[in-house]
């Protein structure tokens, strides 16, 4: 019997309807369990060496390495770094070798995804960026609130936001508090 | 709303207000009936009320004197029940609502008669610097038992709330292209003229709605009424994507195109009105690459005596409630002006009815011709007189004679509304300069991402301002508008000189907020006291909520005047955020209360709060300090109870806090032999070892273990409160001093739960939850590490001690962490496994001399520590040259020792100072050292021990100290000193 994945985001943080009941969410939410992440950070000088291991191995084209060329299974969190999705460890090790590091963080980060109409208005409290100058397909390392997050705009109205485990509960209680006024879905 | 009560001196029609919806409110509990639209001041003024308050010091009865942001006397506090009354609000600002409760401030008995007011007749005694001069009699003890309890009785504007804010607040980045502060028709000209442009365009505007007087002073532009050409250029600015924030103040300037704004969404509307779960007010942090102030002027009074009494008011003022409120502050009205401006008012006054005799203090003013209005030229307002309304007033100069009036208007000059231009000194280092011809401060000359639009800049006409206005849009990159043709402008000139009036003394007001007088000025220049920042903190002109707004330019022109200088010399007071008063709460935002901070949570947190934890603080995290069992009777008792069990059978403890780092690369070893004082390249495959880490500067910064897990991997541990400190150091050294290493690593601390066994069956419990893995002293011997499985996870054993036990350390995937947690109670069962919290592990590790953060605090060295040996002396290291400074080993210099409490039931309080003698003294010349682990009740010794840092440390083992903390009333405690290894010293039970 395999174990059962405990809730990172705490009792609070429950399916449906919650903050404005009137009118269409403003904010939809979902948190992906049990998600494989893994994180690669490239040694000194070898990040190009590495995208290019990864491309052979998975197919992923990070380009020459800016945060806007990710893609939504790899997340660029700062320069030679990314969090990879949909691939095991061992798998990703095997791929880059000593040419990075290569972390199991599908335990260590809570992958959240928000979206809907007031997605701007939401974002405009809990993250200092400027969403006018983020492309589709960009990531950003910043805050939620005073919480390190790393954000990927899937969409135009669409984020993925992920965050180190411990914080998750902190994460989805402010959320709840950050969106209440918008109506938050919970999927 | 239903039956409509008189206001008798509302219009009955004019104004910008909402007759259709009367809305009633209190002041001072008696009813009154304004319109929608209106704020506190015009709706009591329509309601013919004179009197708001009272002045600060003397408690003068005041009236309203602005009608915007600058009001200094009119301050009343709002009460929406016991928990949520606020003072200082501004009558001026306060939009009202159905229900609104407000009242006067700064009495004792009634408004009407105030019993402070007593103060007024002894006013020619308290001149400025009064405190300074008195209370240096009877020394210290007079002003702490007579002097200081009557001034606080006295002192402080308006009652503080005493219960928390219940409102929320949230904090929101805005960012825009360019800011435009200030959204009257010059700002808005020149957000239109960007917005057009394709600039994303933010317009913050302090009053309840944009366009500023363009609204309501009668000029039209290109046929149109100003309502009506101000909505067209707020739809078009709109349309072409700008943002319009209303009731919004810039309320500061910050480096690099920062700025703060507070933006007021519910005090305006009734509880029913504001939108559910959403925040009183917001603070915008607002990034902007440009920024436009089109912040306007505030219109300035001139000394004379009486110019405080209500019903004396700017004349700017008094227009503003008649043009935008439909309220008419008088029926004999007597204008006092120093230029042109003043016939405007004269003339709307006139044509509302009103009976206007214009005091001109111009001899060679032009002849000007307004139908009903006297005009007598080369005279000044001398005195006004009515103590709770103007009656009459007085005038002097070329001739002289007696008005009967009920207002006072008096039009002195604008001071261009400059405050915003001197917050920062990021890009230009200049303050706002002095115009001698417009005799105002003017913005200083602006870098390239900002400019001035409107009357701010010193233009005073409105074809003028728009003239700026359009020069500012084009310095910015705006696309050209055309400008409107301005017709039925109102008469604009240049003033004439007048600070104050010939025979100005201690009733002529300058700082009607402080009750700062003429009189105070001159005194302060008599008394040396030249500097202008010095005046006025010697008159307090310029303190206090309105920062001297209306005050300021005139104080400094009378002491220039005193001193014999030009204004220019004397320069203005610095201006500093915020422009207007805001609530702290705004600023903290989401953030306060549980909500101040994040916390951080274990992957078995909802388990120990299930199971009796009592949770404390550690850094962010929460974690289990005891968990109370059936019987304990405090949290010493359970905190004794774990650690017997876990000392006689089995306990578990949740470790998952501590920090963890995932090294990997060729140079991993070489980079931790650098970091760590001890070496590294000799550790093996499968073994952890013990790491101290120093500062440059050479004392202790860190200690944890680490583990070879692979040829060029390893994981590092670190202390729960250091974690972070540790990445970034690790972080900086990699980056900055040693790019070329091939070493890589990751923060993996959420990714590992991890949970310690410890006591004598701490490894039959191991060998049944890992039933396949040789647990024994052969195949996991001390400081042994394995990595392995556990349904399908990753579990890494790690056989290293904290405790001082037999133990183990287990980490697993976060996610999994609850259930393997789960497993282990259930495999120990059988030894009935204890959990145990920090209150079990502090009395375990002192027991054991192990140090923890109460020990590294950041001014031991390695040796105080006792861990001098961890130093291999073939590498250099982080903190190697200074950790051989000498002062390190004088033997003077307080090191680690164990002390004991001399009988049973004695405590050893935390953080005393250690001595030789109970006799004393106790100071710094006598004290040994300092304790700084406790704990309270030690099982090994049946008393209460303790771990310090004293002198000579090892000479006074097995001999009598004492313990006295200053704290608790110089407690004297009997110890003994031994060595801190008070548990197993040999670390047989470790190694068993």
């Amino acid at each position: 019997m395999s174990p059962v994945l405990k809730n990172p985001l705490g009792a609070k943080w429950t399916a449906g309807r919650h903050g404005k009941a009137e009118g269409g969410p403003g904010v939809l939410a979902s948190h992906t369990a049990g998600l494989t992440i893994v994180e690669v950070a490239a040694l000194p000088g070898q990040a190009q060496a590495m995208r290019a291991a990864l491309k052979a191995a998975f197919g992923m084209d990070l380009g020459a390495g800016s945060p806007a060329e990710g893609a939504e299974n790899a997340v660029c969190t700062g320069p030679g770094q990314y969090l990879l999705t949909g691939h095991d460890v061992a798998t990703v090790k095997a791929a880059v070798g000593d040419l990075a590091l290569a972390v199991d963080q599908s335990s260590g980060r809570v992958r959240l995804t928000i979206s809907g109409p007031a997605i701007a208005a939401l974002l405009a409290k809990t993250c200092p960026l400027d969403l006018a100058t983020w492309p589709v397909g960009a990531a950003h390392a910043s805050h939620f609130l005073h919480i390190a997050c790393t954000y990927f705009r899937r969409g135009d109205a669409e984020f993925d936001l992920y965050v180190g485990r411990s914080f998750a509960q902190s994460v989805g209680k402010w959320l709840l508090d950050a969106s209440a006024e918008f109506g938050l879905e919970i999927a | 709303m239903s039956a409509r009560l008189p206001q008798p001196n509302r219009l009955d029609h004019g104004g910008i207000i909402n007759r259709d919806r009367p809305v009633t409110f209190t002041f001072d509990r008696r009813v009154y009936q304004g319109f929608e639209g209106d704020s506190l001041a015009s709706a009591l003024l329509a309601n013919g009320v004179k009197l708001f308050g009272r002045s600060f010091k003397y408690h003068r009865p005041r009236g309203i004197l602005g009608a915007g942001p600058e009001e200094p006397n009119a301050l009343v506090e709002v009460d929406r029940g016991p928990a949520d009354r606020d003072p200082n609000h501004r009558a001026t600002m306060l939009e009202i609502y159905e229900g609104l409760e407000t009242f006067s401030q700064n009495h004792i008995g009634p408004l009407n008669m105030d019993l402070m007011e007593v103060n007024d007749l002894f006013s020619r005694f308290l001149p400025a610097g009064f405190y300074y001069k008195t209370f240096f009699f009877g020394g210290l003890q007079a002003w702490y038992r007579l002097y200081e309890p009557i001034i606080r009785r006295a002192a402080g504007l308006g009652r503080p709330p005493l219960a928390a804010d219940p409102h929320h607040y949230d904090k929101i980045y805005t960012h825009a292209d360019t800011l435009v502060v200030g959204g009257g028709i010059a700002g808005l000209t020149t957000a239109l003229s960007l917005a057009k442009a394709g600039q994303s365009v933010v317009v913050c505007e302090e009053r309840d709605r944009m366009g500023g007087s363009a609204l309501w002073q009668g000029e039209t532009f290109n046929g149109e009424t100003g309502a009506a050409y101000i909505a067209h250029m707020c739809r078009e600015i709109e349309a072409a994507g700008g943002r319009l924030l209303p009731r919004t103040t810039v309320f500061g300037v910050y480096d690099a195109g920062t700025f703060g704004a507070v933006e007021r969404c519910h005090d305006h509307l009734t509880k029913a009105d504001r939108a559910p779960h959403t925040a009183r007010m917001k603070y915008h942090r607002i990034q902007a690459k440009a920024v436009v102030y089109a912040t306007g002027a505030i219109e300035r009074s001139v000394g004379f005596n009486g110019n405080d009494r209500p019903g004396v008011m700017l004349a700017s003022a008094g227009h503003t409630f008649l043009g935008k409120y439909g309220v008419r502050v008088g029926e004999r009205v007597s204008l006092f002006t120093t230029h042109d401006g003043g016939y405007g008012t004269a003339a709307a006054f006139s044509a509302a009815g009103a009976e206007v005799t214009v005091l001109d203090a111009r001899t060679d003013a032009a002849d000007v011709s307004i139908d009903g209005v006297r005009v007598i030229k080369g005279v000044y307002a001398g005195q006004a007189h009515g103590r709770m309304g103007v009656r009459r007033v007085d005038y002097d100069g070329a001739s002289s004679g007696s008005l009967d009036a009920d207002a006072l208007l008096v039009a002195g000059g604008w001071n261009p509304a400059v405050h915003l231009t001197s917050h920062t000194t990021d890009r230009r280092q200049s303050k706002p300069v002095y115009d001698a011809e417009l005799l105002a401060f003017v913005p200083p000359e602006l870098v390239d991402q900002e400019a001035a639009a409107g009357s701010v800049t010193g233009a005073m006409s409105t074809a003028d301002c728009l003239a700026t206005a359009q020069a500012a849009g084009k310095k910015l990159g705006g696309k050209k508008i055309e400008l409107p043709t301005v017709d039925q402008a109102l008469p604009v000139s240049k003033p004439m000189e007048m600070w104050a009036v010939p025979g100005a003394g201690d009733a002529a007001f300058l700082d009607m907020q402080n009750d700062a007088t003429v009189k105070d000025v001159k005194l302060a220049a008599q008394e040396g006291f030249k500097s202008v920042e010095h005046m006025k903190r010697y008159t307090t002109l310029g303190m206090a909520t309105d920062q001297g707004k209306t005050a300021n330019v005139t104080g400094l022109a009378l002491l220039a005047a005193a001193t014999g200088r030009d204004i220019a010399q004397v320069g203005t007071t610095t201006f500093r955020p915020p422009y207007t008063p805001i609530p702290i709460g705004v600023l903290a935002g989401h953030h306060r209360q549980r909500d101040y901070a994040p916390f951080r949570y274990s992957p078995v947190h909802a388990w120990a709060e299930d199971n009796g934890a009592t949770f404390m603080e550690a850094g962010l995290w929460m974690r289990p300090a005891y968990y109370t069992a059936p019987g304990d009777k405090d949290w010493l008792d359970s905190a004794v109870r774990e650690t017997r069990a876990t000392r006689g059978s089995l306990g578990i403890t949740d470790v998952s806090t501590l920090g963890k780092i995932d090294i990997q690369g060729p140079d991993a070893a070489e980079f931790l032999n650098r970091l760590y004082t001890n070496g590294w390249k000799t550790l093996p495959v499968g073994k952890a070892r013990y790491g101290l880490m120093l500062r440059e500067d050479g004392l202790v910064f860190d200690d944890g273990t680490t583990s070879r897990l692979g040829e060029n991997h390893y994981y590092m541990t670190t202390t729960t409160a250091h974690a972070a400190a540790v990445m970034t150091h690790m972080e900086f050294m990699h980056q900055s001093a040693w790019p070329d290493l091939a070493v890589a690593f990751a923060s993996v601390t959420d990714q590992w739960g991890a949970l310690a066994l410890a006591g004598p069956n701490a490894r039959a419990c191991l060998a049944k939850l890992f039933p396949e893995v040789d647990v024994s002293n052969d195949g996991l011997p001390f400081m042994g590490v394995i990595e392995t499985q556990w349904q399908g996870y990753t579990a890494r054993l790690f056989r290293i001690s904290f405790s001082g036990e037999l133990a183990y350390e287990v980490a697993v995937p976060a996610d999994i962490f609850d259930a393997f947690w789960q497993a282990a109670l259930q495999a120990g069962a059988e030894w009935k496994i204890t959990p145990y919290g920090l209150e079990a592990l502090n009395i375990m590790r002192i027991e054991k001399g192990h140090v923890t953060g109460a020990e590294l605090d950041g001014r031991v060295s390695m040796d105080d520590v006792g861990l001098g040996k961890m130093v291999s002396s073939k590498k250099d290291f982080v903190g190697r040259a200074m950790s051989e400074r000498e002062a390190f080993s004088d033997p003077d210099r307080a090191k680690m020792v164990g002390l004991v409490a001399a009988k049973p039931g004695d405590k050893i309080i935390g953080g005393g100072i250690v001595f030789d003698s109970a006799e004393g003294p106790f100071d710094y010349t006598t004290m040994l050292g300092y304790v700084t682990s406790v704990a309270q009740y030690s099982p090994l010794k049946d008393r209460a021990i303790a771990l310090a840092f004293i002198k000579n440390a090892a000479d006074w083992h097995g001999k009598t100290l004492y313990v006295v903390s200053h704290v608790h009333g110089k407690s004297i405690m009997e110890v003994r000193a031994e060595s801190p290894h008070f548990y197993d010293p040999n670390n047989e039970k470790v190694m068993a």
